[in-house]
């Protein structure tokens, strides 16, 4: 009997959801530069993920002094840096970290966006407005000056972990990996912003539908009418946002790391590659060229993908 | 209206509080000192130092002298200028950057949003809508240093660095051009995609076919009945687009070495200058909190149907 | 020589969905003072008609490929924009069916009602507030003086319809074409409307249009009436004979669903089907699929408007064939 009170609604979200998903994938075929830009992004993906497999271990920290600054030839195919790095396979592993630092932070501001958003919207009254209060406040704070205060000055703190540890006799350390991990929560905490605010709205005019108060009047628990029916309800506006968040936590992540505050040399980044390359276009066009370049299409599309699965999930937009 | 301006000044208050605060014991409980880098100091140099800067008192004390001090203390690594010296002298330079680029992304923005939206899925839509496209997607520190590759060591035609004008006395000089249009670029583009679809949305309201009914020219029907709709999205980024213009100048003033508050910033966080710190964060802040009651009071005043409440 | 005289005006709109007919070769004049009522079902095409005649067509998807709309000397569908927007608001003035969304939100009643004055430069600012504070006075709006100064949303439906129409009025147009005025309206305010869009028709000696989907309304109040049917004119003559004479099989079809002529306790009567799909053209009458009365030849030969007399014409070929039986 536990389960029962979920079944009346459930055919009919079902159907809608289907055909919604169904409808939404046929307008996003039919969008040239969106699939242009899945395409895209799924062999970068690809590239920087499968690609290392082949390549040899140190394939983007293997310095060779004497081709230092060689424009591409035959044998590097996008020329090397100040150093002799390979620009290819630097690019390679900066784009790994970059859609890593992406995907992550991304993940970290969706889960407290959803978190936050849904809370404020279903609660609404007192609670939402307070809450909102809040958001628009720290809407209205200079994050940016934050995140590079955070990033300034908990650089070192992993180093003092580590020490506390080892003081302790334990062998564990996270100073390697410290700086990544400052990244996702510092932008994640950044970017939670107009998610928390997209994830309300949404939670709110749910609210006021059927369905939702047949949950409420048949005695479901808050955390199950929560997490069961009105998340699964709201996916679409969270899976466009999250595809335009994707390239704004980039974008920081590649200003942190142009500062010097992101990403640690000798591992490279793309914001890292593109500081190098600005510091030398004089005597190395190749520098700047081809990290910046690349770094802008994969913007390029993932802002494509966003818009064409905007208007592929509402169908309003797409009339004309 | 003079209730709600007092109400968001009051409420400002504690906000900035916590602004202080959350600064201050970041920088504080944070390892490292601003006399860690000089290495020749002896020990006992250093507690005299310490002494002299108040580091040997208890931080809740340290705090209260920041906050009820803070523009007249001295910078750690500038010693003998205070706080409020160092900002009176370099924010003019990065205001002026900000306001060109200002200038620049509104001017231009506005212009081809609502070119755009005039005849939507056209060339003259697609055009501008591409570069707009482009303009979001190229940061300013990808752009910066191509158009200085570009323009200046290329094609000569402006100063790479210098900013000689911005400093000195003249309004405006050559070496402001790349620097402003680097920085006004990506929100031009974002305020003319904003205000594309603002008039889009507003060009099939049924009142533009009662004015088109009066007679009215289609000039008229623009800048009389439309403008002021279509651009109430941009009116309300306008907030966080002066936030954003003050990241930018941060990279912009870096790229082009232009001497302005945004490079002393970041390099007072490196070099643990917490007075400094403190008071370059202070002061954005409370410039940012300022500028978005601005844009509040201009959408009321521009949207009869909301209310100062 | 009539002040609009209208010739085979027809308007498509080419969408993605394929070319919707909305306006097809539609014919018909309007005499000085005169008041026309053009009656159909939603989507026949009696808003498309009026606003083709003005530009007031959102071009594209919308496109008048042919026909002429003479007016005073003007062929108002080949004139230049210049031209247009001269006779626009100063000769012809329009209301629209919904006020609560005709009137611009950001800009005073005031800065609204003046600007047809200052556009076609027929007062200064100082005479034009003057005759819009009488104009709003003369269309019923109580404390003129201070209510001008409002703005739209603090007006109720039936107050915007006034300013509306004092606003279409205050350049004493020869023609106003009333687009559905009343629809939105609450039945009590849709009779004062109407009243008062015909006491200052008569002041201002205006020629009127009005366009509904309700016959009650067209009935005491039009001399002339045109039915609409999917695009096309289908019945057309002085109001006594369409109301008292009715030959097209829709135009009694509409009379029948008037719900106060019925009898009371009979079954309401409904036009069985649906309203044509305007983007797959019929070979024969577009009633035909709802017409009772239908024949093989109505879905084959298109029908066109023929005199029976008593200035009185209609397009359907059994009336003009064999006369229909009751």
């Amino acid at each position: 009997m536990n389960d029962t009170p979920t079944r009346p609604d459930a055919p009919d979200t079902a159907e809608k959801g289907e055909s919604l998903w169904v409808g939404a994938w046929y307008r996003l075929r039919k969008n040239k530069m969106a699939l242009a830009g899945g395409v895209f992004i799924l062999l970068l993906a690809g590239l920087s993920f499968i690609g290392p497999f082949f390549l040899e271990g140190d394939y983007y920290t293997n310095t060779v002094l004497e081709d230092k600054l060689t424009a591409p030839d035959a044998e590097y195919t996008l020329g090397t840096d100040h150093l002799g790095r390979d620009q290819l396979g630097r690019i390679i592993k900066g784009g790994q970290i970059s859609l890593l630092v992406g995907l992550v932070a991304t993940f970290v501001s969706l889960t407290i966006g959803i978190g936050y958003g849904t809370i404020s919207g279903y609660f609404g009254g007192k609670i939402d407005s307070v809450m909102m209060r809040i958001v628009d406040i720290l809407y209205s704070l200079p994050f940016v000056i934050f995140v590079i205060l955070l990033m300034v000055f908990a650089k070192d703190l992993g180093d003092s972990i580590d020490e506390w540890f080892r003081a302790r006799g334990s062998e564990f350390s996270i100073s390697g990996q410290w700086n990544m991990l400052l990244l996702f929560v510092a932008i994640g905490a950044v970017e939670w912003l107009t998610m928390a605010r997209i994830v309300r709205g949404q939670v709110m005019s749910l609210r006021r539908q059927e369905f939702i108060e047949a949950c409420i009047s048949l005695g479901l628990p808050t955390h199950r009418i929560l997490f069961r029916h009105m998340v699964p309800n709201i996916l679409g506006p969270v899976i466009v946002y999250t595809t335009l968040t994707i390239p704004a936590v980039m974008l920081l992540e590649a200003f942190l790391s142009f500062l010097g505050l992101g990403v640690q040399p000798p591992t490279p980044s793309w914001g890292l590659l593109i500081k190098d390359g600005a510091d030398r276009m004089r005597e190395a066009w190749w520098m700047l060229v081809f990290p910046g370049a690349l770094f802008a299409i994969t913007l390029f599309s993932f802002n494509f993908v966003g818009d064409g699965l905007r208007d592929a999930l509402d169908p309003k937009t797409s009339k004309d | 209206m003079l209730k709600f301006i007092l109400r968001r000044v009051l409420e400002t208050i504690p906000v900035l509080l916590c602004v202080a605060a959350m600064t201050f014991f970041m920088c504080r409980l944070a390892p490292g000192g601003p006399f860690d880098e000089d290495k020749q100091v002896t020990a006992e140099v250093r507690e005299l130092l310490n002494k002299q800067f108040n580091l040997d008192q208890p931080l809740h004390k340290q705090f209260i002298q920041y906050i009820t001090h803070l523009p007249t203390l001295q910078s750690f690594k500038y010693p003998n200028r205070t706080v409020g010296e160092i900002i009176s002298q370099k924010f003019p330079v990065s205001a002026k950057l900000g306001f060109f680029a200002m200038c620049i992304a509104l001017g231009l923005g506005i212009l081809f949003g609502v070119i755009a939206s005039l005849r939507p899925n056209t060339y003259i839509d697609y055009i501008p809508s591409s570069l707009a496209m482009i303009g979001i997607c190229l940061p300013t520190f990808v752009m910066g240093p191509l158009l200085m590759l570009v323009f200046s060591l290329k094609l000569g035609w402006f100063p790479a660095t210098g900013w000689g004008g911005f400093s000195g006395d003249q309004f405006f000089a050559s070496d402001m051009v790349l620097p402003s249009v680097t920085l006004g670029f990506f929100y031009a583009a974002y305020i003319s995609r904003l205000t594309r679809g603002g008039m889009l949305d507003i060009l099939t309201q049924d009142y533009i076919r009662t004015a088109k009914a009066k007679g009215a020219s289609g000039l008229r029907v623009i800048v009389k009945h439309s403008l002021r709709g279509g651009l109430l999205p941009v009116i309300s980024f306008m907030g966080p687009a002066v936030a954003g213009l003050i990241a930018g100048s941060f990279v912009i003033e870096t790229i082009f070495a232009i001497p302005g508050l945004g490079q002393d910033f970041v390099k007072s966080a490196f070099n643990r200058d917490y007075t400094l710190v403190l008071g370059v964060v202070m002061f954005y802040a409370t410039l940012i909190i300022l500028l978005n009651l601005i844009v509040d009071i201009l959408q009321v005043t521009l949207n009869p149907k909301l209310k100062f409440d | 020589m009539p002040l609009l005289d209208v010739n085979d005006l027809t308007t498509y709109f080419h969408t993605r969905n394929g070319v919707v007919r909305a306006v097809d070769g539609v014919s018909f004049q309007l005499e000085k003072g005169e008041t026309l009522g053009i009656v159909g079902e939603s989507g026949s095409g009696k808003s498309v008609t009026c606003m083709s005649m003005l530009g007031l067509i959102p071009q594209p998807p919308g496109r008048i490929e042919k026909g002429t709309a003479h007016f005073d000397g003007t062929d108002l569908l080949h004139c230049s924009q210049k031209e247009l927007q001269t006779i626009r608001g100063r000769r012809i003035a329009m209301i629209f069916q919904d006020p609560m969304t005709s009137l611009n939100p950001y800009l005073r009643i005031e800065d609204q009602l003046i600007e047809p004055l200052l556009i076609h430069e027929l007062a200064d600012k100082q005479s034009a507030r003057q005759q819009a504070l009488a104009m709003l006075d003369a269309v019923g709006i109580q404390d003129a003086a201070s209510r001008i100064r409002g703005y739209p949303h603090e007006f109720s439906g039936g107050m915007r319809q006034r300013v509306m129409i004092a606003m279409a009025l205050i350049t004493k147009p020869d023609v106003l074409i009333a687009d559905e005025p009343t629809t939105a309206l609450d039945v009590t305010v849709q009779a004062q409307i109407l009243e008062l869009i015909k006491k200052e028709q008569q002041e201002l000696g205006t020629a009127v249009i009005l366009i509904t989907h309700d016959l009650g309304v067209v009935s005491g109040f039009c001399d002339r009436i045109n039915v609409m049917y999917g695009g096309k004119i289908v019945e057309s003559g002085p109001t006594k004979e369409i109301f008292y004479n009715p030959q097209h099989p829709y135009n009694r079809a509409l009379q029948n669903s008037i719900p106060a002529l019925q009898a009371k306790g009979k079954e309401l009567y409904t036009i069985p089907g649906m309203p044509p799909d305007m983007s797959k053209p019929s070979a024969g009458c577009s009633f035909a699929p709802r017409c009772e009365h239908a024949t093989d030849l109505c879905t084959s030969k298109p029908p066109e408007l023929q005199d029976i007399g008593k200035a009185h014409t209609t397009a359907c070929l059994r009336v003009q064939g064999e006369n229909l039986k009751p």
